[in-house]
This record gives structure tokens, sequence and C-alpha cells, in this order.
């Protein structure tokens, strides 16, 4: 007697039952000729076993490829965000900083998914919000932040709106972010050097922030600045630049040129350097009066915040623009202002026993590349004061 | 192992060295079989085909640590039960829609459109169908997962949580009582479940 349990523990007759394929069905006839003693063995099993052949919903060709192309995007994105994340965990050593960025930014922040939105005003960090950043930080979106802790780095996005981050040894760059609004937040003790994606050269100096779109539209180029920066402009005839400030009713347009554009949200006076080409400053005095100005070079136009005033001097723009290679010149200079510049360099803080003494006036050359202690020292001395260290980042002036 | 898929040790090893062309190969293997045994355990046929994608995510990721002979359809089932089931867990939870339990397995027999060639009386099919009717969610996923998937004993044992024997003992019965409803001129089935201790299994 043939022993049934041989079949349905068989693989192949199971096959033959409920996948029913030719080849099954040419093996199985062949068996059953072989052994035409089980022939009624293997009938009675295969009618009880075709009972159970289920009933299966199936998945069409279509979706069956949209899984997979899903699921090859999903692996790309993964393989990418490790890229990332390598890089982050060499420079995102505080993660407090960045906590603190989600948690003091929070309504602030602002990501700008149109690019003719260009409100910046309501949405930029406060002064202190960008002071209490432990590093530069650059906003790519929403979901995408980058700390980088180095002291000075460098950014450059490629005309596709790549962006390749250079801080130190480590070089990390990010795809995909095009027709975005990104953010970057210098604060003080930090610069950073940024190459836009149309050339532009942007110096930032500590304790500001730039807000840019990772790619421009044709005929216009918009940034905001609140803090200092030195443009190098690209030129382009048809795609002004314009450099907003964190006052409406002044901007900055220009050509292809080369400029300083100091415009801290906190100062009285924004200035604006030109080095060469030229430039437009555009204010407004009154409601409705807009008003354009053209500087030259080896001008400074001070704009005054409070009383929307514009004057124009003579300077000489070295003074103006050294601080992108760590120097300071200064001439005839209100000694508030070099303390204030001192503060946002080395994110320091800088008192005056005597107010007083901050409306006096020097001259001279700081080395900021120096060590913080050198360069204080080298100020007291040109100003023949007397400064006092209370601890590692407060001093006095007496 | 041989199966139904043909020698996959090759296409395995393969993507393990991280071939992508063998993991699309793996990927096309499996999928209907994965799309087939999820819609009999959820009829949201979007949230199948997201648990689908995590499964080979999660394999793609785990692929340096599975051994050489794991068996993948197993894998790849197990796998995917459990992320349907977390993921309707979860749902639940959120929505706290059904108070069910999460184990419905709702299989639908096709029985009545392949059996053309052998005349069954209409009786004979109405009895089967009760006997398929009265098995519980637990006994036909045993019963799906033997049959349709080609599973071991133990494997289905890890799937549905039942001891081994227990899973065997199961289809034998199941097996024994169509057959008996069928026409019980034969005592062949009931032979073959006495029989059960010799039986070896594939």
């Amino acid at each position: 007697m043939a022993d049934y349990s041989k079949y349905l523990e068989n693989k192949k007759f199971i096959n033959w039952v409920f996948s029913q394929n030719d080849e099954d069905e040419e093996y199985w006839n062949n068996y059953i000729e072989k052994h035409p003693e089980d022939k009624k063995w293997i009938f009675t099993l295969k009618d009880a076993l075709s009972f159970l052949i289920s009933e299966d919903d199936t998945l069409s060709q279509k979706e069956r490829s949209e899984i997979l192309i899903r699921l090859n995007k999903q692996i790309a994105l993964q393989n990418d965000n490790q890229d990332r994340f390598r890089y982050r965990r060499i420079f995102l050593r505080s993660a407090a900083s960045l906590l603190l960025l989600l948690a003091v930014g929070g309504g602030a922040y602002y990501y700008y998914t149109n690019q003719e939105d260009n409100n910046y005003s309501d949405y930029v960090l406060s002064e202190e919000q960008v002071r209490g950043q432990e590093s530069v930080q650059l906003v790519l979106s929403e979901s995408e932040k980058v700390s980088i802790e180095n002291d000075n780095s460098v950014i450059n996005y490629d005309s596709t709106g790549e962006v390749m981050i250079s801080a130190g040894d480590e070089a990390f760059s990010v795809e995909e972010n095009v027709g975005k609004k990104n953010t970057l937040i210098v604060p003080y003790g930090k610069r950073s050097k940024l190459q836009l994606a149309d050339g532009t050269w942007i110096h930032i100096n500590s304790g500001s922030q730039l807000i840019y779109p990772s790619v421009f539209s044709k005929n216009k180029r918009e940034v905001y600045i609140d803090g200092e920066a030195y443009f190098e402009v690209a030129e382009n005839k048809d795609a002004p630049f314009i450099v907003k400030t964190p006052q409406e009713d002044y901007s900055i347009e220009v050509v292809g040129t080369s400029f300083n554009v100091s415009a801290y949200k906190v100062d009285r006076n924004f200035e604006t350097v030109l080095a060469k080409g030229i430039v437009n400053i555009i204010h407004k005095s009154g409601v409705l009066s807009t008003k354009e100005m053209r500087l030259s070079p080896g001008e400074m136009a001070s704009w005054d915040v409070h009383s929307r005033k514009i004057s124009v001097a003579k300077v000489n723009p070295e003074n103006y623009t050294l601080w992108t290679q760590g120097l300071l010149l200064f001439e005839d200079l209100e000694l508030n202002r070099i303390v204030k510049r001192l503060e946002r360099y080395f994110n320091i803080t800088i008192k005056f026993e005597d107010p007083l003494k901050g409306s006096v006036r020097i001259g001279g050359k700081l080395d900021l590349n120096r060590e913080m202690e050198v360069v204080l020292d080298n100020l007291a001395v040109t100003a023949s004061l007397k400064l006092e260290k209370i601890d590692e980042t407060q001093f006095i002036i007496k | 192992m041989q199966d139904s898929e043909g020698n996959t040790d090759y296409l395995w090893k393969e993507f393990k060295r991280g071939n992508q062309l063998a993991f699309a190969s793996i990927y096309n293997l499996y999928v209907d079989r994965l799309f087939i045994y999820g819609s009999k355990l959820t009829p949201d046929r979007e949230l199948v085909k997201d648990c689908i994608q995590e499964v080979f995510f999660d394999l793609y990721n785990k692929r340096h640590s599975l051994s050489d002979t794991d068996n993948i359809r197993y894998y790849l089932l197990k796998s995917l039960k459990n992320t349907l089931l977390r993921k309707i867990q979860r749902e639940r939870r959120i929505i706290e829609l059904n108070k069910k339990t999460t184990s419905d397995f709702n299989i639908e027999y096709s029985f009545e459109k392949k059996i053309i060639e052998n005349e069954i009386e209409e009786e004979k099919k109405l009895l089967v169908k009760t006997i398929l009717a009265d098995l519980n969610d637990k006994q036909k996923e045993i019963l799906f997962l033997r049959f349709m998937q080609g599973l071991s004993y133990s494997e289905i044992s890890e799937i549905v949580d039942i001891a081994s024997d227990s899973v065997k003992k199961q289809v034998y019965r199941t097996v024994k009582k169509i057959r008996k409803s069928l026409g019980a001129k034969t005592n062949m089935i009931f032979y073959l479940f006495f029989n059960l201790q010799k039986v070896s299994t594939f």
C-alpha cells in the first residue's frame, strides 16, 4: 500500500497541484504511468487539495514596478543621508546648538517656498538668536540644517544649486536644493565665505545672516543681509543684483561690482562702501519718495536708520573690506564702533566703564588673525586705554 | 535549496555582495507571493504595497547580517506579516477604530472555478465548503502558507506562533476532512492521518 504522505510531503506534488505548470503536468503524467498502483491515491489527494487553492488578488505590472522604483529611491536617499550623517557627526559636535536654533528659531524660522516672496524681515532671527548660535548654520530647508563648526568656512553653490561646503579638512555636498531659499547664519566669532549659483562671492562677517536662493531666477538676483558682508558680484547685465537689508527702505542694486555692506539690524547706520564698479542705493526718505543714489568707487553711503537721511563720504575702501582677510583698518573711527566689531568678531563683550570713552576717535590697524588677547592688547595700546579681563568672554575698558 | 523560485543561492550571495541587479531579481521573484499573502491579511492593498517596500528596504539594509542559508521566501513572508501587523496596530491605536485582533486571515478558496475536470456533485462541494468555512483564521493561514507558499512546518510554526507538530496536525486534519467529505470510499486519508509519525518533512 502506497504511503499517502509521500505525496502530501512532496514539494513537486504540491507544486503540481497548486502552481499548475506544464512541466509538472508532464512529470506527474509520466510518474503515474510508472506507478499505476498509486494513480487513485494521487488523484484523490489532488482533488482534496485543489479545494485549498486560494483566490488571489494580484499586483499589476505597473504596481510591481512602482514599488521597485520607490524602493530604489528610498535606498538612494538613505545612502545619501548616510554620507551626510558622516559629515554631520564631524561638525555637529554640539547638538545643543541645533536644539537652540530650533527652540529660539521657532516661528521666526521661515523657509521660502516661493521665490517671489521677498518679505524677509518677519522671518530672520533676532540679534540675540544669531549670537546664541555656537556655529555657522546653513539652513537649506525646513528639514535640512547643516552646522559648520569651523571658524572660517567656504560654501559654494554651483549653477544647479548644489552646495559644497568646505570647512577645515572636511568637504560635503548637498544636491536637490533647487528653488529653495537658503539661510546662512554666521554667529559672533565666526566668518564664512559663500559663492552663489551665479558666481558671486560673498564674505559674511560675524553676527550676520544672509538669505538667498539656491539658484537665481533669470532676470533678478536678490539676497537679504542682516549684518555685514563684502560682495564681489558676478557681472550679469540682464539680471541686476539686489541686496535687501533689515530696513525695507534701504537696498542696494548692482550690476557687477565689489562693495561692502554693513547693515546690522541693531545698528543705527547702514553703510555701503563701493570698492569698484557701480551700485545704486535705493532708499526711501519719505513715505512715498523712493530715491536712487549712485555711488562711485571709493565712496561710502551712510544711511541713518532713524532720520532716513543718507550721506556720502570719500573713504579708503580697504578700510571696509580688509576684514575679509581678518584685518581691521581704521582711520579716525569711533572707538565704540571698533569695539562693536571686535565683539562680533570674537564673540565677546567689551564694556566701557566710562561710556564717554566710546566716542573717542582713533586710527590704526588690527590683525584679527592673531590671538584675541593680543588683538585686545594692541587696541589698548593704540587707544591708550586700560582694558581688563573679567572672564573668558567679558572685558571692560577703564 | 531548490524550490519553485529555482536555485536562489547564487542570487542570494550576489545580493549580499551588494549586487543591485540581484536585489531587483529577488524583488521580482518574490513580490507577487508577498502581495498575495499580504492581501490575505488585510484588504488594504496600498498598505500591503507600502509594507512590501519596507520589507525589501529592511532586507537590503540587513543583507550583511543574513546568513547564506536563510530561506528568502520564509524570511520575506515573515517580515511582511510583522510589518503589516505593526502598521495596522499603529493605525488602530491612532484612530481606535477597530478593536478586532489583528490576526484576521481572509482567504477565498477558488475551488469552484478550478475543479472542472473532475465532476463533483453539488452536495459534496457544499460539504467541503462548510469544512473550509469552519476553519479559523489561523488554520486557514497555516494551509495557505503550507500549500500556496510552500513553507515547512517549522517555518509556519514561527509565523503563526503555534508548535510545529501542531501545525502539521492541522494540515493533515483538514486534508483528511476534505477527503472524507468527497466520499469516504477509501480510508486512505484516515490511514494517512495515523501515519504522521512516519512522515518525513521537506
